[in-house]
């Protein structure tokens, strides 16, 4: 009677162990099979929100070039040409005895300008 | 003691359930992806699996100020699906006309509508797709998509535009509507403007890529810019110029090249007529009677050999005076009819405007005599007279690379008649193309030495990176820089008040030039009705000479040919192109800021020497 009761102790153990590791063992393929399923979706996701991001640099890039072409347009020669003549705005290019040569080094005087400016600026401060 | 969680015969029941199961999902795993797979594989890859094309961006092309002159543009071909409109929609007509730029009854006979009615229902139906227009943008399309009609839709293509419309058109060339490039820089340029193709293995589900399953990717290389030489500013002088030209004198045809003879670069460089890139279509034959019609996509700058008259006189006198055979105060007889060529005939001489006498090499030029000219040569002899004409580049390609070009006509001397050696001095006898006129005057504004004409100065990847730069080529000295400043100074005269080309002259500033007038060739004979009229000039003088790097050195070849022009008398090159000359140098003195010449000083000095009461 003991060896019996023994024996099905046994089993019911073993059973039981079972059960355990196979619940435990389903939980893990669940957790793993979800995490899988979200990582994939999540590399869906980035995936397309890249494809959408580049749809919308092409958009951009587009806008941009047509601003491009319309900016062109409207400083092209002709278009201000037509455009000065439209608002009367009586515009023409220089003619020889409106332009003074400048034949001293520019950017030395504007450079001696600026320091002595700043030069007078901190004489004032003190 | 332990106990199981239930009784065993149940257990047993659960653990063969579990068992089946989990056998179940491993037979049904085993047969999606063992059995199955790969009659699976290939329906998805049959269905979904799709080898994506990406298309490269076209490069743009700029001036030399970085101005676009030729560029990519989305645009929507937006039409009508008359199965899906809707009677509401006939009232937004107007407004969609407006958005299109059509004229309203376009739009309504698209509609199959009339007066706000449907005229042609059943038309409607069997109809899925009326075109409205090919070239909507897309700022406008947005705006029709706000009108909200599910009939009205577009489908977006590439085409290429060219913002500056007509400038530099004959240059920059074109690219046909299904991509091809068929003239210009467009075409010499296309291997680096159009780039490289990538491609994409992906699975496409509706029309719509799943990015998820993107495999491979080789991404497109998008061409190059180029950057030109071409500065729109001169390119809109000339071609402004040309449209009065084309205004006042209705020529056939008409060239203006601008170019800095230091560098070989071209500045400007336009043909009359001329066509619209964007609607290259429209470009039609001009036809003329008795003669091939005019293409107005044609390059004639680079394309029409002309008799070059009188500017080709300086070829002679170059080479006269770099063989050390005559100095400028040479005198030769200029009243004979006859002279005996280098082969032993007697050859009549051409005949000049006005009857000269006893003349100086310095007044054969500057009153552009063709017996002075011809005498000159055959003091030179056929062979080296024929070589310095190879040299200063007629017979051969400039090297322009910017499609089709003639070499011109210069025959071998073995093929020459009597009277070749008396005639092509004065530039009859040889065809000539409008860049070789130029480029041969450019060789002495730059000491002799002739350049390879420049048009591309560099190329740019898309990040702005230079990826190629092209430098300026010097082809072969011609004549020594000595000669050439003497040949200049000779030119300053041409300009002078003694000279055919006094018009030309440019207040403070010493120009150099040369006019030239041909008798054009009809049905085989040289018409005393039609001309080609030219002036090929630079200016200031004195700056082309002056020692010093050539970046501190402003100095400008310009170059006027009207072919055919109507005007009262012969159309001298004097009156037809020297004017341009003058009205193009003034307008880019400010522009290029080019200091005005020491001109008293060096007037007087020649005045003492050689009793020309200059200016």
């Amino acid at each position: 009677m003991n060896k019996r009761r023994g024996s099905k102790k046994a089993a019911n153990q073993l059973l039981n162990r079972l059960i355990l590791q196979s619940l435990g063992l389903l939980a893990v393929l669940g957790v793993f099979g979800l995490g899988t399923v979200w990582f994939r979706h999540q590399i869906s996701g980035v995936a397309n929100s890249i494809n959408k991001l580049d749809s919308e640099i092409v958009v951009e890039e587009r806008r941009l070039t047509q601003l491009d072409v319309e900016l062109t347009k409207a400083k092209s020669a002709s278009r201000l040409q037509k455009l000065n003549i439209d608002l009367a705005l009586g515009l023409r290019p220089p003619h020889a005895g409106q332009i003074y040569r400048v034949s001293e080094n520019v950017e030395a005087r504007l450079d001696g300008k600026t320091a002595g400016a700043m030069l007078t600026a901190s004489r004032t401060i003190d | 003691m332990a106990k199981g969680f239930a009784p065993s015969s149940r257990i047993w029941i659960l653990a063969l359930c579990i068992v089946c199961g989990y056998g179940a999902i491993g037979y049904r795993l085993v047969q999606l992806h063992v059995l199955d797979a790969p009659q699976l594989v290939q329906e998805i890859q049959d269905n979904r699996y799709r080898l994506i094309t990406i298309n490269p961006k076209r490069g743009d092309i700029y001036d030399a100020n970085n101005e676009l002159l030729a560029t990519n543009q989305t645009f929507m071909e937006v039409g009508v699906d008359p199965a899906l409109i809707k009677y509401e929609d006939l009232r937004k007509l107007p407004t969609l006309a407006k958005l299109l730029g059509m004229d309203l009854r376009d739009v309504e006979r698209a509609f199959g509508a009339e007066r706000g009615r449907f005229v042609d229902f059943e038309g409607n139906q069997r109809v899925r797709w009326r075109k409205l227009r090919r070239d909507v943008t897309e700022l406008a399309y947005e705006e029709i998509k706000k009108l909200n009609m599910r009939c009205v839709y577009g489908n977006r293509h590439y085409d290429r535009v060219y913002p500056k419309n007509s400038i530099a058109s004959h240059l920059v060339g074109y690219v046909r509507q299904d991509g091809q490039a068929v003239a210009g820089l467009e075409k010499e340029l296309d291997f680096y403007l159009k780039g490289q193709k990538g491609w994409k293995e992906s699975e496409v589900k509706s029309g719509k890529e799943m990015a998820q399953f993107r495999r491979r990717e080789v991404p497109a290389r998008n061409g190059f810019d180029v950057e030109l030489t071409i500065d729109s500013f001169v390119q809109h002088t000339i071609e402004e110029e040309l449209a009065e030209i084309a205004e006042k004198m209705n020529p056939q045809t008409a060239s203006i090249i601008v170019s800095n003879p230091f560098t070989g670069e071209i500045l400007g460089l336009a043909n009359y007529p001329t066509f619209d890139p964007n609607y290259y279509n429209e470009a039609k034959l001009i036809p003329l009677e008795n003669r091939d019609p005019i293409d107005p996509k044609n390059n004639r700058a680079l394309t029409d050999p002309i008799e070059p008259g009188s500017t080709f006189k300086i070829m002679a006198a170059s080479a006269a005076i770099e063989e050390g055979l005559v100095s400028e105060q040479t005198q030769f007889d200029c009243g004979q009819d006859t002279i005996v060529t280098p082969s032993g005939y007697r050859a009549r001489l051409p005949k000049d405007s006005h009857r000269n006498g006893v003349m100086t090499v310095e007044q054969i030029v500057a009153k552009s005599s063709n017996r002075g000219a011809a005498h000159l040569a055959v003091l030179l002899g056929e062979r080296e007279f024929y070589d310095y004409v190879k040299e200063f580049g007629f017979g051969e390609r400039s090297g322009l690379s910017i499609g089709v070009e003639s070499r011109g006509i210069l025959n071998p001397v073995e093929k020459w008649d009597g009277l070749t050696i008396t005639r092509m001095p004065m530039g009859h006898a040889i065809g000539a193309t409008p860049i070789q006129i130029h480029y041969a005057m450019a060789t002495i504004a730059n000491g002799g030495v002739l350049m390879q004409p420049k048009t591309v100065a560099r190329l740019r990847d898309v990040d702005g990176n230079v990826a190629m730069e092209f430098g300026e080529i010097a082809k072969r000295r011609v004549v020594t820089k000595g000669t050439a400043e003497r040949i200049a100074a000779l030119l300053e005269k041409t300009v002078s008040p003694q000279g055919t080309a006094n018009i030309a002259s440019v207040q403070g500033y010493r120009v150099a030039g040369k006019t030239g007038t041909s008798q054009k060739i009809i049905n085989g004979r040289y018409s005393s009705l039609e001309h080609v009229g030219s002036f090929s000039g630079f200016f200031p003088a004195d700056e082309a000479f002056r020692p010093g790097p050539i970046e501190n050195k402003k100095c400008l070849v310009i170059t006027v040919i009207v072919d055919g022009a109507e005007v009262p008398g012969v159309a001298y090159g004097g009156k037809v192109a020297g004017p341009s000359f003058k009205k193009i140098a003034q307008k880019l003195i400010p522009y290029y800021a080019i200091t005005p010449s020491d001109t008293e000083r060096a007037f007087a000095i020649r005045d003492n020497r050689n009793n020309f009461n200059v200016r």
